[in-house]
């Protein structure tokens, strides 16, 4: 029995402002895969992760979840299959952490039906996880900009679907923190979960992330295994600038030469 | 989650009782409890039952259905917006009711050409918005702030067009009109059949309102059909605020403060918020009323005064203490 991919996408072009983003790409994501997407700043690896979101249309190409289309998915429905840390969270009016992160049951409930004790104990415990547990009346607006980084990955954490895209899942992190969030995700990773994560540090890639995605922008893209694909000549490539690897044990770090 | 709403709505029902009593109980012919128990339910005819059927009850429902449609009409416009400082007025719903209400008190026409103008205005700015601010492109929070804020900027200066030209015997009833007043309003009925079918249509949505609060784009990545929700809330919470302008004018501040009240109170989740922006919108008009038209008696005030002097320092309270 082969195992199914749980996203797959068939000559994919993602295209933002005229400029193309990837093209004609054939990307699979199986069970328990970590990707890691790299590429500078402006190549479009935020839009083309909502675009396999579902939440823009791509300009050519298909994507399927578990082999049925995701265009034709009801919203709801994908919300049980893909979920996705944004960049940035918005909370414009008070909320508690509790409230928040019971948000990620929202694709679970009937319409009228209410969040039930069992939906509570799921996002205190991921509240937990992240490390905001025992303040759940708190408002989430008192929180750091590193807090609201761990809660909105809270409300990730309940909605837990089987893929998780995470768009800078480190940033506004503390160094102790980003090792934290990203064991955190690996842990999910190792039970089955799957995760393409949209990283600037390629160090924290190398370390976290088992296959890479590189976007070289005009469309061009290169993917494979993390160890065979990244090497000093690619990633000069991918950031225009000379990369060299230092070696630390038994892996190499890169570093702007 | 449910248990902390319903008693939330417990105590917002009580106090709205409370203010029912206030409100058919206090004016010209006071009444203690046995005589408006008497009143309301007793067998002969007299004039306190005429009073209080007549006049007072009339008058409440259609005080306190104004201010429920302006408290959740806010509440939705602040979701719709992701901006605490929406109101009802802020795209210039209220403006295209005013001008068209004033209009016809400058032409001398009364009654119901009033209300029918008013809502016609209503309707056509929410039209002129809608289909402005959609454009070619997209339909974001912005765009729609932005031209809602400018054709209310248009109208406020036909308003002030009117009240420059108008005769002065005609002045004194726009400006009553204009800052809210429960003293010609014909009837309260269409306002209380909007409230009460607008609720029934929007609440299925609450916990849609709750996640689209947090953003289109998270809203969207948890299964909320954004379009649809857009076009849900500008609807009702337009039709809301024509409703109320149409039957009491533009009553100022309810829209805004209430549902920061109870967001104050602790009450941020939209199923409790807004059928308890509705209670609590109702009982301050309802009091506001109530006091418009004792506190100086025989002479009037326009309820819109009355809720703003009762709201900021009850807000200001608030926000200090939070």
């Amino acid at each position: 029995m082969t195992m199914r991919n749980l996203l797959e996408t068939r000559a994919l072009t993602v295209e933002i402002a005229g400029k193309q983003v990837c093209r004609d790409l054939a990307f699979t994501v199986t069970p328990g895969e970590c990707w890691g997407i790299l590429g500078v700043n402006g190549v479009g690896k935020t839009t083309l992760l909502h675009t396999l979101a579902g939440l823009r249309p791509p300009a050519a190409g298909e994507i399927l979840v578990e082999d049925a289309p995701l265009a034709a998915m009801p919203r709801k429905q994908a919300a049980r299959k893909i979920g996705l840390l944004p960049q940035s969270s918005e909370d414009p009016f008070p909320s508690t952490l509790l409230e928040t992160a019971l948000i990620g049951r929202h694709p679970y409930l009937a319409r009228l039906e209410w969040e039930s004790s069992k939906d509570e104990a799921i996002a205190k415990d991921a509240l937990a996880r992240v490390g905001l547990g025992g303040m759940h009346e708190r408002l989430a607006h008192t929180l750091s900009g590193g807090e609201r980084r761990l809660l909105a990955l809270a409300t990730l954490l309940t909605q837990d679907p089987p893929l998780y895209l995470l768009d800078e899942p480190s940033n506004h992190l503390d160094l102790h923190q980003q090792i934290a969030v990203l064991d955190l995700l690996r842990d999910r990773t190792r039970a089955g979960t799957s995760m393409v994560m949209v990283l600037h540090d390629v160090n924290l890639a190398v370390r976290y992330c088992n296959r890479v995605l590189l976007l070289y922008g005009d469309g061009q893209t290169e993917q494979g295994d993390m160890q065979t694909v990244i090497n000093e000549e690619r990633l000069s490539r991918l950031y225009h600038h000379r990369v060299v690897a230092l070696a630390d044990r038994n892996r190499s770090v890169f570093v702007p030469g | 989650m449910f248990a902390r709403a319903r008693n939330a709505l417990i105590v917002l029902l009580l106090l709205a009782l409370g203010a029912w009593y206030l409100a058919l109980a206090l004016g010209s012919v006071p009444l203690d409890a046995g005589g408006l128990w008497q009143a309301l339910f007793g067998a002969q005819s007299g004039l306190e039952r005429d009073i209080v059927l007549r006049l007072r009850l009339p008058r409440g429902v259609a005080g306190f259905a104004t201010g429920a449609l302006l408290a959740t009409a806010g509440a939705l416009m602040q979701v719709l917006l992701r901006n605490p400082l929406a109101d009802p007025y802020v795209l210039g719903i209220s403006g295209g009711a005013a001008v068209g209400a004033l209009g016809v008190l400058w032409l001398g026409w009364g009654g119901a050409w009033i209300e029918a103008a008013a809502f016609a205005g209503a309707m056509l700015s929410m039209a002129l918005v809608f289909g402005l601010a959609r454009g070619k492109g997209d339909w974001t929070p912005t765009r729609l702030l932005l031209t809602g804020v400018i054709v209310a900027a248009g109208w406020g200066a036909l308003i002030t067009f009117i009240l420059a030209m108008a005769p002065e015997t005609k002045l004194r009833g726009m400006l009553f009109w204009l800052m809210g007043d429960l003293s010609a309003t014909a009837t309260p009925w269409p306002a209380v059949a909007v409230a009460l079918v607008g609720l029934a249509a929007v609440m299925p949505f609450a916990r849609d309102f709750n996640v689209l609060a947090r953003g289109e784009l998270s809203a969207a990545s948890l299964g909320v059909d954004i379009p649809f929700l857009r076009r849900l809330i500008y609807v009702t919470a337009s039709l809301f605020t024509a409703a109320a302008v149409t039957t009491a004018g533009s009553v100022g501040f309810v829209g805004l403060i209430v549902p920061h009240l109870l967001r104050l109170a602790g009450i941020g989740d939209m199923r409790a918020l807004l059928p308890g922006a509705a209670i609590a919108g109702g009982t301050l008009v309802l009091l506001a009323d109530t006091i418009a038209r004792t506190v100086i008696a025989p002479q009037q005030l326009p309820v819109g005064v009355i809720t703003a002097f009762i709201g900021v320092p009850v807000f200001l309270y608030l926000l200090r203490r939070r």
